[in-house]
């Protein structure tokens, strides 16, 4: 039998950042900032568990991004999480957690059974509902290395191991404009990730951003130009094209692109 | 370093590579040269080289920076007959470009409530920043749009945006002939609409200072300006009109494979005497119009702004010069001896004939046209007088050139209040984001007395003024 003082409380989760840089309203943080993959509750950290080299495997290479277009209070009725809802995932996402919790099932470990929905939570209670409500923008989620955490109490998170992943995209030095590194497992990726980077930067695209199946890297570069054409008639747009500068890098494990913008 | 022969003062030439058609030029002192990393914008000043007809040299003028394409602070000239054209060689923001006007009133005879009145006058008169419109005011009608896109600055002056003297205070008299509003796109003609006397975001600006030094008294006197007087410097362009006029450009030159031969697609560049070509020209004249239209606009704001605060008429604002900077112009130069019509892209450069040049005002004839070049919101701005230099096909710099990137200058400023410090320095600075000013921040740019001395060693222009500015409108 395993002694209380055995068991820890983990969960395996994505670290991950917001384009937020103005300060939560009123509740109890919650730092870092974290996109659960799985909640294994009270449990014994097995040698199967402390060791990461499986879960690398299996999430690949490239950490998702994501956006957050709607707040949660969790539970519904009687809340005392905020949260925001994490939408546009990558497939990878979500089949890289199903093999997780296969494994981690597979291993012994009791997984929640309910459905899964990708959320961020921001704050635990005391919190004023309203105030969260007015402030709330949408926002991009971005995914960077992913841990087994620890939860210790009063929203204090320590990894016991992390995996560090590729960046989805990366701003580079340009000296007259902006540019970006952009990654994706193909091209449909690649577009998805280059309107999350420009959209963390500005966050006014969000509502602009929408998915499409390019077959080229012209059209993924003609698709983001006609975005931000419709964004600057309609509101105003503070970058002005995408440059046709930049070929596509076939890495290793992912396509990469030198993304230069106009501003 | 890159590897490279002098040739003259502050004149270096590249050697010519394979593909390349002709050799580059750069045109910089040595402590220029020393003080910055060119890799990237030498390698675009070799690239620029293999377009088709370009003839002379690819240029690179002291206020090089990195683009894409194009280097900033490029000029490549085409046969108009054997050559192309390139919109990436003229720029997103086409005929961005600056316009200097003078004040009857020294600077210093103004009261610090008068500067803090005007500058928030202006600020209030001239939308800046990103999507900033004329809200409230009746938006033109597309009839109005053709003849604006087609007449350039008349059509405002019509308007009553100002007098008839200024047009002949403006490069090409404020018209690209060949204009025709039929080759913009409906989305260009939208994005450009509510956008007319607007500064926009980047690095536009409204400047308000002092002549603060006077380098040939002569031109300044035939030019009416005197030490200590109070200018005023616009620095905009054709906003999103002009953007999407070279984006609509761009991806029609990508679809009829025009870019197969170039070592970098921004480069794409139609044969000039092609239906796409011709109809870019025409497409980028109409913008270039825009744009004129749209600095006469800013100017009628800020001469509203003057009188409303100071009471001086909207016609003693006289208007000294307007360039552009990212155009092309049909122009003629002499190639090995021959007179030729060339397609002369101005990407970050300024046309700077010299004396007696059939285009310029006679008063200009006599000393060259002037040239703007505003350095940062600082230290300085300068007026120079153009030389006429046929090693550059009469061009020169556009500024000070930026040394650090957004990024850096955002890093640099974080957590500081960049008003304040500016406000220590005794420049007052608005804008309607402070991100803005933190990217434009003096330090993010080179000295331009450095590039404006190699440009006068270099023989393109010579210094009649230099410009401090006090009251600044960021975008």
């Amino acid at each position: 039998m395993t002694k209380q003082s055995e068991l820890k409380r983990l969960f395996i989760a994505w670290e991950c950042s917001t384009s937020y840089s103005e300060t939560f309203p009123r509740g109890r943080s919650i730092y870092p900032l974290h996109l659960t993959l799985a909640f294994l509750g009270d449990c014994k950290l097995t040698p199967a568990l402390a060791s990461p080299e499986f879960f690398q495997s299996a999430l690949g290479k490239i950490a998702p991004c994501g956006l957050a277009k709607k707040l949660l209070f969790l539970p519904e009725n009687i809340s005392r999480v905020v949260a925001l809802k994490i939408e546009n995932l990558p497939p990878y996402f979500f089949e890289g957690r199903q093999i997780i919790v296969q494994w981690l099932q597979e291993n012994g470990f009791s997984i929640d059974k309910r459905p899964f929905y990708p959320h961020v939570s921001l704050s635990r209670n005391p919190f004023d509902k309203e105030e969260w409500i007015q402030w709330f923008k949408e926002t991009t989620v971005i995914c960077k290395n992913l841990h087994l955490y620890e939860s210790v109490g009063n929203l204090v998170y320590e990894p016991l191991w992390s995996i560090p992943f590729t960046p989805p995209y990366e701003e580079i030095e340009h000296t007259a404009d902006f540019g970006f590194l952009i990654r994706g497992y193909d091209l449909k990726e690649l577009l998805s990730n280059a309107q999350i980077a420009l959209a963390t930067k500005f966050p006014e695209l969000i509502p602009y951003i929408t998915p499409s199946e390019p077959i080229d890297l012209n059209q993924v570069k003609l698709f983001l130009n006609k975005m931000i054409s419709k964004v600057d008639e309609e509101i105003g747009s503070p970058i002005k094209a995408i440059s046709y500068h930049g070929t596509l890098e076939k890495k290793t494990d992912f396509l990469e692109w030198e993304m230069i913008i106009d501003v | 370093m890159f590897d490279r022969k002098k040739i003259g003062p502050c004149a270096y030439e590249i050697p010519q590579e394979k593909g390349m058609k002709v050799p580059g030029l750069v045109i910089a002192s040595e402590e220029l040269l020393q003080e910055q990393e060119l890799t990237e914008s030498i390698n675009q000043v070799k690239n620029v080289a293999y377009l088709p007809g370009i003839v002379g040299y690819s240029i690179a003028m002291p206020d090089i920076h990195w683009g894409y394409g194009f280097p900033i602070g490029g000029v490549a000239a085409t046969d108009v007959n054997h050559g192309v054209i390139s919109p990436g060689g003229v720029g997103y923001d086409i005929n961005c470009g600056v316009r200097l006007a003078t004040a009857p009133i020294d600077f210093k005879k103004l009261s610090e409530n008068d500067k803090q009145k005007l500058i928030q006058e202006i600020y209030k008169n001239v939308p800046s920043g990103v999507g900033k419109g004329h809200v409230g005011k009746r938006p033109i009608s597309n009839h109005e749009y053709d003849e604006l896109l087609t007449m350039g600055a008349k059509w405002a002056i019509g308007e009553g945006y100002g007098f008839s003297e200024d047009l002949a205070r403006m490069e090409s008299h404020g018209v690209i002939f060949g204009a025709d509003p039929t080759k913009i796109s409906d989305t260009a003609k939208g994005r450009g609409r509510i956008q007319l006397g607007t500064i926009g975001s980047g690095n536009h600006f409204v400047e308000i200072g002092e002549i603060e030094q006077i380098f040939l008294p002569g031109i300044a006197s035939d030019w009416n300006i005197h030490q200590g007087q109070t200018y005023i410097l616009i620095h905009s362009g054709s906003r999103g009109l002009g953007h999407q006029v070279c984006q609509d450009a761009l991806d029609l030159f990508i679809q009829k494979k025009y870019d197969l031969d170039l070592p970098d697609k921004q480069l794409v560049a139609a044969p000039f005497q092609s239906k796409e070509g011709q109809d870019y020209f025409a497409a980028m004249a109409a913008a270039a119009n825009f744009a004129f239209n749209n600095r006469q606009k800013i100017l009628h704001e800020v001469r509203d702004a003057f009188y409303s605060i100071l009471k001086i008429p909207h016609g003693q604002i006289s208007l000294l010069y307007d360039v552009c900077h990212n155009i092309a112009k049909i122009e003629e130069h002499e190639v090995h001896g021959r007179m030729k019509k060339l397609c002369v892209h101005r990407k970050g450069a300024t046309r700077a004939f010299g004396p007696n040049h059939p285009e310029l005002l006679e008063s200009y004839k006599k000393t060259g046209q002037p040239v703007l070049v505003p350095g940062d919101m600082g230290r300085a701005s300068y007026l120079l007088a153009g030389l006429g230099n046929p090693l550059t096909f009469s061009s020169s710099c556009h500024g000070a050139g930026r040394a650090r990137s957004r990024i850096k200058s955002l890093k640099e400023w974080a957590n500081r209040d960049t008003v304040e410090y500016m406000r220590e320095q005794g420049v007052i600075v608005k804008a309607s984001s402070p991100k803005t000013i933190a990217e434009e921040m003096p330090d993010a740019y080179k000295d331009v007395d450095l590039v404006v001395d190699a440009t006068e060693q270099a023989g393109l222009a010579k210094k009649v003024a230099r410009l401090k500015p006090y009251l600044v409108l960021k975008g």
